[in-house]
């Protein structure tokens, strides 16, 4: 006998009650910032002030443009474990690039455009050898920490542009940081991408079934080449903002924002396996990393319990990933 | 003299969602007794093995040995009670030596706990002698043939205890003279009274070195015979039986013009200048054994298999595929083989599923209309009746008839001239499957040239207006009309006749 609708999930047929908790589940990422804040808020006498969530916002948004471009690598079952060096060898292009005579806009581009090498380095190798892209990703990882290292000959170099400077500390109106804006207009555009056009669709059927979808006429190897060259051009973004913040620039400026991006992605719901989540819930997930982060320093924790901190964060947060995957 | 039996299954039943894969079925063998297994694809020998290695539970049945019950609960379990699976594709450790890998987990340890090496590969060379194999046994498996190493195989099984070996289509990579051995070693394990169960197609082997049969099919026990009262002929009538109910209707369908001619067709190893024509309203179907190339042709034909020689052409127009996407542009869609690995993404919605295939055509600069994907999709679920509760519904959660049906569907979009289907109503109950034939009868009535493969013999007998049987990568015969019966394909498909 035919069985229809076979096997429905259950809580569409108990109620409100239980889609609610279906739903917290799901998205543990949505329950986690409010406990926080709520914990934050009782803990320490500064933290719910305008300008302490502000700064928040602020300290978040370069790891959080970094994310981005993790998330949409994410979604596909992939890993850009390069980033955090590509960060570093973007500002570190753009501030060489101005000792040489380049202006704002050309050492800008030259920068953006290093972040794109390396991403489209890191893509084909990938979708050439379809190796793991976690391995070679940490292989690639070295290859631009040691071009940092030569380019810099391990020394600190100083933007020498001043209208540079303003990528990283200028205000919109004299309110907003441009980088903060940045950060929520990338998350914002790239949710829309995701969710509305047949590229952002791609992404989500390669991570859930690449196979249906290659046999479905979609382009998985220049697809997933796009997503690498874009992973790459954002953590460069992201490194020129941390530059023009900075003023000057070293060899493993971005260090740790591999794992990072990795931990904000998953933390605001986007699996490790593939197939589901998006930028809004990175924006989430960057948030309560900056939210604890800015809570352990309120709180004076010394700093090696805060790594261990982060640490704790990211098993469980891996740890609930899997379950869910199970499902 | 009634003896225990060695091994008795009684009443297997397996049911799986939307379709009953053993129904009732019970076998006992005697120690010594060499049973082969016979059914065409899909009658579900493997189900049945698979139950009794310990891979599947059953949903009703008891397995007995010497007399009492025993619960298989895993392969592990299995291998403990002696019971012993040698597949196919021996999956054995390439890199370990014959000796280590006949004792993988409990090689001989000296008095420091350490290997002993020595022992391990005289205790290897005795049992190899018990078959009469006499490979040096401290040669890496990879570097003997895959005759010896199904020798190995059995080699481990003889000195794990085994009480029931079961061998899965063993000689299909095998050649004459070591086909010889087999029996040969086969033999041996009779003497030693273990039982033997031989799944094969290859009748004529059947009836060498089998005591007696068990013929399966649809899931159900045909009847067990000695082999001595049996022939050939009667195995064939058994596994085919005369279930041609009305299931099938196949409509007389003008046929048109050519809209897909493949000519010399080769993938080295797997397919052999292929040629044939398929014409616009035409039902042409693939019939052969497993491994003789059906798939792949289909996935060499859709620009999934990259071949080396060979010209394909749909309506006039050559292509040359490097991926799907340019094989749908030409109009060419493939239903695959494994909806649910192949054919459809299990946690997005049908309405996705659907539009995967169309995407750029429901795009404007590069964003989805989604009211208008809503619209095709519901236009589908209507025109093929998808039993769902709304588009949005995840179609892991549709019952096996209606996914293929979403497949169908995805297919349909595009518009296809040519639409290859590989086993489509696999898993599928009965009621399901004559929707899904209407459903292709109609499309050849529109016009689309249909290539179908199929493993059921009354399907594609009923279905095809033309019947293309393969064997080890060629096409061995054309069969249209009174030709086309089930002995004939079946001797065309074992590669009896010529």
């Amino acid at each position: 006998m035919p069985q229809d609708g076979l096997g429905q999930p259950e809580f569409e047929k108990r109620g409100v009650a239980a889609a609610l908790i279906h739903f917290m589940v799901t998205n543990p990422a949505l329950i986690i910032p409010a406990v926080l804040m709520a914990a934050g808020a009782i803990l320490s006498p500064v933290f719910l002030t305008t300008q302490n969530l502000l700064n928040i916002l602020w300290t978040v948004s370069v790891l959080g443009i970094v994310a981005m471009g993790q998330t949409i690598l994410l979604i596909t079952g992939n890993f850009d474990m390069s980033v955090a060096y590509v960060v570093g060898l973007a500002g570190i292009t753009a501030v060489i690039a101005q000792l040489y005579g380049a202006g704002l806009v050309a050492s800008i581009v030259l920068g953006l455009l290093a972040g794109a090498l390396i991403g489209l380095l890191n893509g084909a190798i990938i979708v050439l050898t379809k190796a793991n892209a976690f391995l070679i990703t940490l292989g690639t990882s070295i290859l631009v920490y040691s071009i940092n290292l030569i380019l810099t000959q391990s020394k600190t170099w100083n933007v020498s542009v001043d209208s540079f400077l303003l990528l990283g500390r200028g205000k919109l109106f004299d309110t907003v940081y441009y980088s903060v804006i940045i950060f929520l207009l990338l998350g914002i555009v790239l949710q829309f991408m995701l969710r509305q056009t047949t590229f952002g669709r791609s992404l989500y059927i390669i991570g859930s079934n690449q196979r249906a979808g290659a046999l479905s006429g979609i382009r998985i190897d220049r697809i997933k080449l796009a997503t690498y060259v874009f992973c790459g051009t954002t953590a460069a973004l992201a490194g020129l903002i941390m530059t023009a913040r900075t003023g000057s620039t070293v060899a493993n400026a971005g260090v740790g924002m591999d794992f990072d991006s990795l931990i904000a992605a998953v933390l605001g719901g986007t699996s490790l396996f593939g197939g589901r989540g998006g930028t809004l819930r990175t924006i989430v997930g960057v948030l309560i990393l900056g939210v604890l982060n800015n809570l352990l320093v309120l709180l004076n924790i010394p700093y090696e319990a805060q790594q261990i901190a982060k640490g704790l964060v990211f098993l469980a947060v891996v740890w609930m990933d899997g379950l869910l995957q199970k499902r | 003299m009634q003896e225990t039996p060695l091994l008795e299954m009684r009443n297997m039943t397996k049911v799986f969602p939307g379709v009953r894969a053993l129904n009732q079925v019970s076998i006992a063998l005697q120690a010594g007794e060499v049973r082969a297994l016979v059914g065409e694809n899909g009658a579900g020998k493997s189900t049945l093995i698979k139950i009794l290695s310990g891979v599947y539970q059953p949903s009703e049945g008891e397995i007995f040995l010497d007399g009492k019950l025993e619960a298989v609960h895993d392969p592990a379990y299995a291998l403990k009670l002696g019971i012993i699976p040698v597949h196919q594709e021996v999956n054995l450790e390439p890199y370990l030596s014959i000796a280590e890998n006949i004792f993988i987990g409990r090689q001989p340890r000296n008095r420091f706990h350490l290997i002993d090496y020595r022992r391990m590969n005289e205790d290897a060379a005795r049992w190899l002698a018990e078959l009469g194999v006499a490979t040096d046994p401290s040669v890496p498996l990879g570097m003997i043939s895959i005759a010896e190493r199904q020798m190995v195989a059995i080699a481990r099984a003889v000195s794990l205890d085994a009480r029931v070996v079961i061998f899965d289509e063993p000689t299909s990579s095998l050649s004459l003279r070591e086909t010889e051995r087999l029996f040969t070693v086969i033999r041996r394990l009779k003497e030693k009274n273990i039982a033997v169960i031989y799944i094969s197609h290859r009748l004529e082997e059947i009836f060498r070195v089998c005591n007696s049969l068990t013929v399966m099919r649809d899931g159900a026990l045909v009847a067990t015979k000695t082999v001595a009262g049996v022939n050939t002929d009667d195995v064939i009538r058994m596994m085919i039986g005369r279930d041609l109910k009305d299931l099938y209707q196949k409509s007389a369908t003008p046929v048109g013009r050519p809209v897909l001619e493949v000519t010399d067709l080769t993938v080295e190893g797997i397919l052999n200048d292929i040629s044939f024509t398929l014409h616009s309203g035409e039902i042409v179907g693939i019939s052969g054994l497993v491994g003789a190339g059906r798939t792949e042709l289909a996935r060499a034909i859709f620009g999934d298999l990259p071949y080396q020689a060979g010209r394909i052409v749909v309506d006039g127009k050559t292509i040359q595929p490097q991926c799907p996407d340019d094989c749908i542009r030409a109009g060419i869609g493939l239903v695959p083989e494994d909806r649910k690995e192949q054919g459809l993404v299990l946690a997005m919605p049908v309405v996705h599923n659907i539009s995967m295939t169309i995407l750029g055509k429901l795009a404007r600069l590069g964003i989805i209309r989604g009211r208008k994907e809503a619209q095709v999709a519901e236009e589908f679920v209507r025109r093929l009746a998808i039993k769902t509760p709304s588009i949005k519904q995840p179609v892991q959660f549709l019952s096996g008839g209606n996914q293929q049906r979403v497949v169908v569907a995805k297919w349909l979009a595009t518009n296809p001239k040519v639409l290859l289907v590989d086993e489509p109503t696999r898993g599928i109950d009965v009621g399901a499957k004559s929707e899904i034939y209407a459903l292709l009868n109609q499309l050849a009535g529109q016009g689309v040239a249909i290539l179908m493969i199929s493993s059921e013999l009354p399907e594609i007998l009923a279905m095809s207006d033309r019947i293309l049987v393969m064997h080890q990568g060629r096409i061995k015969a054309e069969l249209v009309g009174k030709t086309a019966n089930e002995e004939t394909i079946m001797r065309f498909a074992t590669g009896q006749a010529a």
